[in-house]
């Protein structure tokens, strides 16, 4: 049987005596309340206790002092005396309980005790909101940004998608506390000053730091799950790095509090490691968002890999901020079989992004300075139209896309790109069901049927099969 | 809108202070208030360290004397001022009570 138990209790920090009556609860089942950390609670067991708590603030208290201090301490002693023996501290939360279930309260002047509360809410809680809100605002605002600039870039990324509706949650729920809080304290103090009684705010609402920690942890398992294999690693590598570096500040503040250092030296020494675990973090997680290998097909038929390069191509400027990912098997289309005169090999730079919803493929070639481009978009089917309709609307007012017979692709429709003066512009757009292929081709006008036909054999059952 | 800080006293500073017209320590401060009030009013530890602490700060009160756990204040001419400014504001009220249940007996 445990002896210690991990609860998440959704209590605001206003609502003390709403944490104090759980306290009560917990203790006249058995478990005696051990630690609070945000909203997580730690009990150990104990005999069944009917006995009354109290959960107060000492506002004077910074988050590095080392508790109590000797403020607080006069603060202990006098509720000490009056019956009230101290359970817990964690930095301002201070934890009393009493044997006498009919002791008068810690707290017995609604005006004081109002006061107090809006003190611990202007120390820390309310500035976290503001600066939460505001992030989340700016966040919002580059989201939508890149939504305009190319809606279809963005569906394929599920660290865009959640991220939107990660900062739209969270911005929501930041600002509805702080509204539900301001509510609450306006309220209480009238209460307060007019009456003399206390105002319990209202039962236990939505937690914005319970919100917070489950969106993260759905947030990070989607973007695992969606991620592809090299995106996820470097997440996973990132989230444990961060997290170890968290443990082991948390554990050296400890060590050194222990020591007797001063709420200054811990101060300095947290605000040192959580910079170096920030830079640890965005190092790692940076390097899934550029291109760390590049992997080009050579003449023998061997891959060779650059790392850590951002932009690399001998002939074609190749477009980065994505992982590059190889796949094992070679691209089947080839410039020479559009171009039969061409006998140099292609030379092959292959790209991969998005996630459950829209995965794009990107294939550039060269040979005996000809290009082929060949993106290859794999949409959900309710993303196919949005995929479709972005890929037939983003040219230049001088070109246009016109509808081509599908029959010789056998594809749903085709699409060709022309100028004013219907001259073809070598982009095409064809339609299969599976999938929409944007093809930048080698040559600048209508193809043969056997061209056709060997662009259709080699890329309408085309899937890639990416490498580990 | 919020009113003035001590502007009007709460029943519980009210009695802290009055307690304080000769030095006394937090404990005793509780347990003179019951002890006048017959009960009726009772001052938590809590909020008895936060209004010494805010009535110090506020020159209403001053620490004479600190034996281990023990700090004594008392009340300053301030604090005297506005204990006074207090007991003539109640005092009011009741009178008026007085007047008008009396006028309309």
């Amino acid at each position: 049987m445990a002896d210690v138990k991990y609860r998440i209790e959704g209590y605001d920090f206003y609502d003390t005596d709403g944490m104090a009556r759980q306290l009560e609860k917990m203790a006249a089942d058995g478990w005696m309340i051990e630690n609070i950390s945000g909203i997580f609670y730690k009990y150990r067991r104990c005999g069944k206790q009917n006995v009354a708590f109290a959960v107060t603030y000492f506002v004077k208290n910074n988050d590095f002092d080392t508790y109590p201090t000797p403020q607080q301490q006069q603060y202990i002693d006098i509720c000490r005396q009056a019956g009230w023996q101290p359970v817990l501290f964690n930095r301002q939360l201070q934890v009393f309980m009493n044997t006498d279930p009919d002791a008068v309260p810690v707290e017995t002047d609604a005006v004081t005790q109002v006061d107090n509360i809006h003190a611990m809410a202007k120390k820390g809680w309310l500035i976290n909101n503001i600066l939460f809100i505001g992030l989340g605002i700016l966040n919002l605002f580059t989201s939508i940004g890149r939504i305009k600039l190319d809606v279809v870039q963005f569906l394929s990324s599920p660290v865009h998608i959640i991220g939107i509706l990660f900062w739209l949650f969270y911005t929501v729920a930041m600002v509805l506390a702080t509204v539900r809080y301001y509510s609450w304290y306006n309220k209480a103090k009238k209460q307060a000053e007019e009456t003399g009684i206390y105002l319990q705010p209202k039962a236990k609402g939505v937690n914005a730091y319970a919100a917070l920690f489950i969106v993260i942890v759905l947030w990070l398992a989607y973007m695992l799950s969606a991620a592809g294999g090299g995106q996820g690693r470097y997440l996973l590598r990132a989230v444990v790095a961060v997290g170890m570096a968290f443990i082991i500040m948390k554990a050296m503040v400890g060590e050194a509090r222990r020591m007797g250092k001063t709420g200054k030296e811990l101060e300095t020494l947290a605000v040192i490691t959580i910079v170096v675990a920030a830079l640890v973090g965005i190092s790692i997680a940076g390097r899934m968002m550029m291109p760390s290998m590049l992997h080009e097909e050579t003449e023998d038929g061997t891959f060779i890999t650059y790392e850590g390069v951002e932009e690399y191509h001998p002939d074609i400027l190749v477009e980065t901020g994505r992982v590059v990912t190889p796949y094992e098997e070679y691209f089947p289309l080839k410039i020479r079989d559009i171009n039969p005169g061409f006998i140099t090999p292609s030379r092959f730079i292959y790209d991969v992004e998005g996630g459950n919803w829209i995965r794009l493929l990107r294939i550039r070639q060269v040979a005996d300075g000809a290009s082929l481009y060949v993106y290859i978009y794999y949409p959900s089917r309710w993303a196919y139209p949005i995929v479709e309709w972005r890929e037939t609307n983003s040219t230049a007012d001088v070109f246009h896309y016109e509808k081509q017979d599908p029959q010789p692709w056998n594809a749903d429709r085709v699409y060709v790109m022309k100028d004013e003066a219907g001259n073809h512009q070598g982009r095409m757009i064809v339609c299969w069901p599976d999938k929409i292929v944007a093809l930048t081709l080698p040559v600048r006008s209508d193809l043969t049927g056997e061209q056709i036909g060997v662009i259709t054999e080699k890329l309408q059952y085309y899937q890639p099969v990416m490498a580990d | 809108m919020p009113r003035e800080k001590f502007q009007t006293l709460t029943e519980q500073m009210f009695y802290i202070l009055m307690t304080l017209k000769n030095e006394c320590c937090g404990i005793d401060i509780m347990e003179q208030i019951k002890k006048i009030t017959g009960g009726s009013v009772n001052v938590g530890p809590g909020t008895l360290y936060n209004l010494l602490e805010q009535f110090s700060r506020e020159g209403i009160i001053r620490l004479t004397k600190v034996e281990g756990k023990k700090r004594s204040y008392i009340l300053t001419d301030k604090g005297a001022a506005l204990l006074e400014k207090e007991y003539t504001r109640l005092q009011r009220q009741a009178e008026d009570y007085r007047r008008f249940f009396t006028q309309e007996g």
